[in-house]
C-alpha cells in the first residue's frame, strides 16, 4: 500500500482485480516455466513483470531485488567470460542471469504489491490450516526483531572487548560469544511465546470465522487452474526433453 | 493442540528469524568463510524433527529471498531452499537418534560411542582415500570426473579431513563430551549430503556461481579440466562439510547450555537431555 493510504486502482480489491492467490498462482507460474525453460521464456517474464511493476508504481524495488543479483552477474561474467579456459563463455553467463532474474522478479513484484496479510488471510479463508498461517506470519513479524537483537548482542560484546575486526581466528573466537546470547536468549522465550498463544485460545477446537474475504470475479478460478496446468504441462515437457537427451528447441534459445 | 506443538508453533518462526539475523548481520560482523544461516534450522530439526527441520529451512530461504525487502533481501537464497529443507531434515533425523545429547566422558560407554563414532569417520576416510585417491587412474574410473581435477580434489579432501579431525580432539580431549564428536559427525555427513543437493541447483540455476567467494574455487576447478557439475560439486564438497560441521557443533554447545527444564518441554526434548 502506497505511503497515501489507497491502492492503486489496479490493486484496489474487486472483482475485477486480481486476488492475492490468482497472483500467487500467477507469480509462481512465471517462475517456474522460466526456470524450467529459460531463454525467450525467461525473458519473457523479466520484461512482463518489468511493464507491471512500472504500471502499479513499484519499479523501485523491482530495480533493488534486480540490483541484488549484481554480484552474481559480475561472478557469473567473470567466472564464464573473462577467465581463461573458466567457463561457458558470455552465453552461458547471460543464460544463467535471465533465468535467476526470471525467478526473482515476479515473486519480488508479488510481495510488492500484496500485503503479506492479504495473501494469509486469504490462503486461510481458502482451507489452509490456521497454524501454517501463523508460523509465516509470525517469521516475517519475528526478522527485524531479531536483527535488532543480533545487533544489541554485536555492540553488548563488543563492549566487554570482543575483537571482531582483527585476524580470522580473533574474529572466530567471537563466534560463540556472538551465537550464543542471540540463540539461548530467543529460545527460552518460546516458553512464554507458547503460553501466550494459549491463553489465546489459539489450541481451541472448532472452525474459525474468517473477517476478511476478497471479492473475486467467476474468471479468477478458471484463471488459476490453467496456469497451474499450464506450470505443470511445462515442468513436465521439459524434464521429458532433457531425459531423452534432446536439447530445447531453437526458437526458446535467444543465444 | 499440546504443549509441545505449541511450542514448535512458535519454534519456527524464530528460528527463521535466527537463520536470516545469523546469515546476515552476524556474517558481515565476523567475516568468516562460513554461511551460518543454517543454525536455526538445525536447532528446530533436532528439537522438533525432521518436518519440523524441513520447514524452518525451506521457509528460511524462500522468505529471505523473495518476501523480504532490499537490502535485508538475498534473491540467491531462493533456489537453494530444497537443500535447505535436507539439511532441517537430516538435523531431525540425527535428533531422534540422540545424537546431540551431551555425554560427558566420565564413562567408558560414552567414551567407547565417541571413539566407534571417530572410528567409523576414519574408515569413511580411508576407503574413500583407497578407492578416490589412491591414483589419478583410480579417482577418474570411481568417481567420474577428469584427471586433471585430482590435485585440486585431493587437497579440498585433506582439508576437510583435518578440520575434522581438529575439532574432534578438541571435543573429546578440551571439552571432553563425546556428544560433540557425535554432532561433529552428524554435521560432516550433512554437509557431503548438502553438497551433492547443491551441486545441480547451483550448476543448473547459477550456472556455478552464486556472487561468493567459493566462485573463485569453481573456476580453479573448471579450469583445471572438470565439467560445471563437477567443479560445483567439488567446491560444494569442500566448503559445506566445513560449514555444516560448525554448525552442528554450535548447535550441540548453544543445546548443552539452555536449561534442561527448555529443552525437555520440546518434542524431542527428551533424547537431547543428558541422563542421570
Amino acid at each position: 500500500m502506497p505511503a497515501g493510504g489507497h491502492p492503486h486502482p489496479l490493486l484496489a480489491a474487486s472483482p475485477g482485480t486480481t486476488g492475492p492467490v490468482t497472483r500467487l498462482a500467477l507469480a509462481a507460474s512465471g517462475a517456474g516455466l522460466s526456470l524450467a525453460w529459460g531463454g525467450w521464456v525467461a525473458i519473457a517474464v523479466v520484461v512482463g513483470s518489468a511493464v507491471l511493476a512500472l504500471a502499479m508504481g513499484r519499479a523501485r524495488r523491482l530495480a533493488l531485488a534486480g540490483l541484488g543479483l549484481l554480484p552474481v552477474a559480475l561472478s557469473s561474467l567473470a567466472v564464464n567470460a573473462l577467465l581463461p579456459a573458466g567457463g561457458g563463455g558470455v552465453t552461458a553467463a547471460l543464460d544463467a542471469l535471465t533465468r535467476l532474474l526470471a525467478l526473482t522478479l515476479p515473486m519480488t513484484l508479488l510481495f510488492a504489491i500484496t500485503p503479506v496479510a492479504d495473501l494469509l488471510a486469504d490462503l486461510e479463508a481458502r482451507g489452509l490450516d490456521r497454524r501454517v498461517v501463523f508460523v509465516l506470519g509470525a517469521a516475517l513479524a519475528a526478522v527485524p526483531g531479531m536483527q535488532e537483537r543480533a545487533v544489541g548482542v554485536i555492540e553488548a560484546q563488543r563492549a566487554r572487548g570482543l575483537d571482531t575486526e582483527g585476524s580470522w581466528p580473533r574474529r572466530a573466537r567471537g563466534l560463540l560469544p556472538l551465537v550464543g546470547p542471540l540463540v539461548i536468549g530467543s529460545l527460552v522465550e518460546i516458553e512464554e511465546r507458547a503460553l501466550a498463544l494459549e491463553v489465546r485460545a489459539f489450541a481451541a477446537p472448532g472452525r474459525r470465522t474468517v473477517l476478511r474475504r476478497f471479492p473475486e470475479g467467476r474468471w479468477q478460478r478458471p484463471a488459476r487452474w490453467a496456469l497451474a496446468g499450464l506450470l505443470a504441462g511445462g515442468v513436465a515437457a521439459r524434464v521429458a526433453l532433457q531425459l531423452a537427451g534432446v536439447p530445447a528447441p531453437a526458437w526458446v534459445r535467444p543465444w | 493442540m499440546s504443549p509441545g506443538l505449541g511450542r514448535t508453533v512458535v519454534l519456527i518462526p524464530v528460528a527463521v528469524a535466527l537463520n536470516i539475523a545469523l546469515g546476515s548481520t552476524v556474517q558481515q560482523v565476523l567475516r568468516l568463510p562460513i554461511y551460518m544461516d543454517s543454525l536455526g534450522t538445525v536447532l528446530a530439526g533436532v528439537l522438533a524433527g525432521p518436518l519440523v527441520g524441513m520447514a524452518t529451512g525451506a521457509m528460511t530461504n524462500l522468505i529471505w529471498a523473495y518476501v523480504l525487502p532490499a537490502p535485508l533481501a538475498a534473491p540467491t537464497a531462493g533456489p537453494f531452499a530444497i537443500t535447505a529443507a535436507v539439511i532441517g531434515l537430516l538435523a531431525g533425523a540425527w535428533g531422534r537418534l540422540g545424537l546431540f545429547r551431551p555425554r560427558p566422558a566420565r564413562d567408558l560407554r560414552s567414551l567407547g560411542a565417541a571413539l566407534g563414532a571417530a572410528v567409523v569417520v576414519a574408515a569413511a576416510v580411508a576407503y574413500t582415500f583407497s578407492r578416490a585417491y589412491a591414483s589419478p587412474r583410480a579417482f577418474t574410473t570411481n568417481t567420474g570426473f577428469d584427471v586433471r581435477a585430482f590435485a585440486g580434489s585431493e587437497v579440498a579432501f585433506a582439508i576437510v579431513i583435518a578440520v575434522f579431525a581438529a575439532l574432534a580432539a578438541w571435543a573429546l580431549f578440551v571439552r571432553r563430551d563425546a556428544g560433540a564428536m557425535l554432532a561433529l559427525a552428524a554435521g560432516l555427513a550433512t554437509g557431503l549430503v548438502a553438497a551433492l543437493v547443491s551441486a545441480p541447483i547451483a550448476a543448473f540455476v547459477f550456472g556455478g556461481v552464486t556472487g561468493f567467494g567459493g566462485d573463485l574455487v569453481i573456476a580453479a576447478f573448471r579450469a583445471a579440466g572438470a565439467s560445471l557439475y563437477q567443479a560445483t560439486l567439488e567446491q560444494g564438497l569442500l566448503s559445506d562439510p566445513l560449514d555444516k560441521m560448525i554448525v552442528c557443533l554450535l548447535a550441540f554447545l548453544v543445546l548443552s547450555g539452555l536449561p534442561r527444564r527448555v529443552v525437555a518441554r520440546f518434542p524431542n526434548g527428551e533424547r537431547l537431555i543428558e541422563s542421570g
